[in-house]
């Protein structure tokens, strides 16, 4: 057997049922079958102008970009204008390409590693991954954090476990057997790219201070010595493998594209510090917003409720949410995230901000999330900033938003997506699964394929929306619910691509996830014989391979649209892109060299970037 | 190679995920031992107490209310502050890590489903105020008419406010909004009794209007508890000298 990952071999008949019309494994028995791969669907016919009818009231003000109602403000900072009745600014465009989590926070949502406590002045309270630095923490009641030095930043690790690509000691590195912050990055980042990637989403680099929300001063919350490293400063020596790393990476990537995941709520200077300092002043009690719900219930018959903070920002005034309206608020926004912008950063996805429900009911601080990241998505400050190094266009990339999760809302009993929103912003859906779904509790499971009377499409066109699927397989919902999931499957990753989801890595420990998404995009290094990913070169492979190939050549003939990538059976790359038998000639062919081979050694080609998006 | 790299992540995810699914949160932290840094495991307990946590003051337990009669109206002017001396057993210097309290939906036709309520806490000795914070909840599941509720924060919840512990408090909630149909008026809080943990004195009082309020007995306390944290002895450690991470100080 010529094997490069080990997947129980019963996974592939499931494959196949689902990925070429067999069934409805995972799906409802009462909901609508798949869309035939390669489909590119429309936008769910829902009207924006139903959603942000006075039933679902927003803040007063607040419309689509585009209504001609839209007023000009004049709190703006001089220079800066309000979005213009009609659009005005440069148009939101989607942008498809596939990404990668760079996880840098570990941990449970809104309970980092904990507080610092005499005893651990240290600790980990931003409960940073383990790789980007324990460290690497702030003292309390510094703003911004204090400097950490890098060297004291390093990690050992026995010589087996070192990652490929990172020696002990670096080139030109003193020889103390020790791996540092960067080499771990330099590897994911390498490593990734050589596989396809082009997009990487750095995910809460800051951290989260304990108790707190995400923070959109994720920049601030980094110690000096990060700071620097993402300017280009830094105090090595000029044949140090290291000097300026990023951005000589950036420069040698130029097609690369780099964003950060953070938060929405801002405060008077920009940035949520995770200081512990008292908050005790009568008249100025902190206030913060929880959700409640039920984890037991007492023998009287009481239900026990526990709450979890939700917005909190403790040690400074209440946290706001970003106002694009108050002149402080855009200024705070600015300070945050310039310093991204600078070190050549061009997306921010903002946390829980397309505000699905209403909490309390009717709160209008939390439901203009939603159109509040609207506003932010056109900002004319952000739309004319453009970033070097990236490959948009000839001079850079503009700087886009997108938020968490999908926006939707409710139309009578269907939770329904909002495609005024999906339309005007990028959108991702962290913990999507394709069978779980809760809706107005902590945990934003979407249910991808059934939540609508026609499944969740997307056009491709006109959208983009991720599909990000859970990281650790076991979800946890803001009750303390655990639920079990199976593994996301190729199948549904497909399906996903099919629905017009653009696939997204979150964990970067799942190695076969990538395997699975460099298929559907034709992108990275694949071994041709091994089509459906599961680790194995077999029979099922030529069972899935040729459903796949007869499925696609049959809609081409037909003049449906198909998705011209591995997945679909576009193997040699041909530039006519045309999906026929010279393809199954070639697959066959790389196949039957693999088992033939006593070695194992299967034809791997790179395949490159990703392919139509 | 590239196993060997995932291998050693994986090691760490092992223990991470298997340190949550003993409802634990691991982080790790660096100590400093001679010239070494080392990373050893913490575990804050959720929703263990863990060191330094320690329950100081409890009339919230559910047995506390077997057996009691139906909810007074007294305590349902919502708008008002009461409060109740919650006398610490254990006390140490500290500060408050979580605290419950209690919610009764007296109305016979109307949902809450989402509230507003200010907490403060006062030293009993000299009045003095030492903290608060205004909760602002909802309810995944609406609080339906007639129903009571528990309702606390996690361990450590409270932490951050940094609100010292005195001997002997007066702990009250003002309830400031609610909505979904039920109005301030219909708010009720659960009493009853014994304390189990620390004590209470006779009286509840009404700090808006000064009105002392006797429930019957010496037992009909309201339903808090304060949950108090101390400095921590050293937590429980995990050495991961087993899967050679380590932290190194290194040398200059």
């Amino acid at each position: 057997m010529k094997s490069r990952l080990q997947v129980p071999s019963f996974r592939s008949s499931l494959v196949a049922l689902v990925l070429f019309g067999g069934g409805s494994v995972g799906v409802r028995s009462n909901q609508a079958v798949a869309a035939p791969p390669g489909d590119p669907t429309p936008l769910n016919p829902v009207v924006c102008a139903g959603l942000h009818a006075p039933a679902t009231p927003s803040t007063p003000g607040y419309t689509c970009p585009s209504d001609p109602s839209y007023p000009t403000g004049s709190t703006l900072p001089a220079g800066l204008s309000w979005v213009q009745a009609g659009g005005g600014q440069a148009g939101w465009t989607p942008d498809r390409t596939p990404a990668v989590f760079i996880q840098m926070r570990t941990g449970l949502y809104g309970n980092s590693g904990g507080p610092p406590t005499e005893a651990t002045p240290g600790g980990n309270p931003l409960g940073l991954n383990w790789w980007w630095g324990p460290l690497a923490v702030p003292t309390p009641g510094a703003t911004p954090p204090v400097d950490v030095p890098r060297d004291e930043g390093k990690i050992k690790f026995n010589t087996d476990d070192l990652p490929e690509g990172i020696e002990p000691d670096g080139v030109g590195t003193p020889d103390d057997g020790l791996i540092d912050q960067i080499q771990v990055l330099d590897y994911y980042l390498s490593h990734y790219y050589s596989q396809g990637a082009r997009r990487f989403i750095f995910n809460i680099p800051g951290g989260v201070a304990w108790g707190q929300d995400i923070m959109i001063g994720q920049w601030q919350l980094m110690p000096q010595w990060k700071q620097d490293f993402f300017r280009g400063i830094d105090n090595l020596p000029s044949n140090h493998p290291q000097k300026e790393f990023w951005p000589r990476w950036k420069a040698a990537h130029p097609d690369a594209v780099f964003e950060v995941y953070l938060g929405a709520p801002v405060v008077a200077n920009g940035w949520c510090s995770p200081c512990y300092t008292a908050n005790t002043i009568p008249g100025q009690l902190f206030e913060a917003s929880a959700q409640s719900v039920k984890v037991g219930t007492t023998t009287g018959g009481q239900d026990i409720l526990r709450y979890r903070w939700t917005i909190a920002c403790p040690g400074v005034p209440q946290a706001d949410d970003y106002n694009p309206r108050n002149q402080s608020s855009v200024a705070a926004i600015i300070q945050a995230i310039q310093p991204w912008i600078d070190a050549g950063f061009s997306g921010f996805w903002m946390d829980a901000a397309s505000s699905n429900g209403s909490f309390p009911p009717n709160d209008l601080k939390v439901y203009g999330r939603r159109l509040a990241q609207l506003e932010l998505s056109f900002q004319p400050y952000f739309r004319n900033q453009i970033v070097p190094y990236q490959s948009d266009t000839q001079t850079g990339r503009r700087v886009r938003f997108g938020g968490e999760n999908i926006p939707t809302s409710m139309v009578g009993n269907v939770e329904a997506i909002d495609d005024c929103s999906v339309g005007l912003c990028s959108w991702l859906a962290i913990s999507t699964q394709p069978t779980r779904y809760e809706f107005g509790i902590e945990g934003p499971f979407r249910e991808f394929k059934t939540e609508s009377p026609e499944g969740w499409l997307f056009a491709r066109d006109k959208s983009e929306v991720f599909f990000v699927p859970d990281p650790s397989r076991t979800l946890v919902s803001g009750n303390g619910t655990r639920y079990p999931e199976p593994p996301i499957t190729f199948a549904e990753f497909g399906e996903a691509r099919r629905r017009g989801f653009v696939l997204a890595l979150y964990n970067l420990d799942e190695a076969q996830q990538w395997e699975f998404v460099k298929r559907w995009y034709s992108m990275g290094d694949i071994n041709i014989a091994d089509f459906n990913a599961d680790g194995s070169v077999n029979a099922q492979d030529v069972a899935d391979m040729n459903a796949a190939i007869n499925l696609s050549m049959s809609r081409e003939q037909q003049g449906l649209p198909v998705l011209k990538v591995f997945a679909n059976g576009e193997f040699n790359q041909d530039p006519a892109r045309k999906i026929d038998e010279s393809d199954r000639t070639f697959w066959m062919t790389q196949y039957n060299n693999c088992i033939q081979q006593p070695n194992g050694a299967c034809a791997i080609i790179n395949y490159g970037g990703p392919d139509d998006l | 190679m590239i196993s060997k790299f995932f291998t050693a992540a994986f090691a760490v995810t092992l223990i991470f995920a298997t340190s949550i699914a003993l409802g634990q949160v691991d982080t790790g932290r660096l100590v400093r031992e001679g010239d070494q840094w080392i990373i050893r495991m913490d575990q804050t307990s959720s929703p263990q107490a863990g060191p330094g946590t320690v329950m100081m003051y409890d009339n919230y337990t559910p047995t506390n209310f077997g057996g009691q009669t139906t909810l007074t109206t007294v305590i349902s002017v919502g708008g008002d502050e009461y409060g109740d001396s919650v006398n610490l057993a254990n006390y140490q210097q500290g500060i408050i890590d979580s605290a419950g309290f209690t919610l009764v939906n007296n109305s016979t036709t109307s949902n809450i489903t989402a509230m507003r309520v200010e907490f403060k806490w006062y030293n009993a000795d000299d009045n003095a105020f030492l903290g608060g914070f205004i909760l602002n909840t909802g309810f995944a599941e609406p609080r339906l008419p007639g129903s009571q509720a528990l309702i606390e924060g996690d361990i450590g919840t409270l932490r951050f406010l940094n609100i010292p512990l005195a001997p002997r408090m007066i702990y009250t909630t003002k309830y400031l909004e609610v909505f979904g149909g039920a109005n301030l008026s219909d708010v009720g809080m659960l009493y009853g009794g014994p304390v189990t943990v620390g004590s209470s004195d006779r009286f509840i009082v009404n700090r808006t209007t000064g009105q002392q309020i006797d429930l019957g007995s010496a037992d009909q306390n309201l339903g808090y508890f304060i949950r108090g944290f101390v400095i921590p002895a050293p937590g429980s450690v995990l050495v991961l000298t087993s899967l050679g991470l380590f932290a190194s100080r290194r040398r200059r």
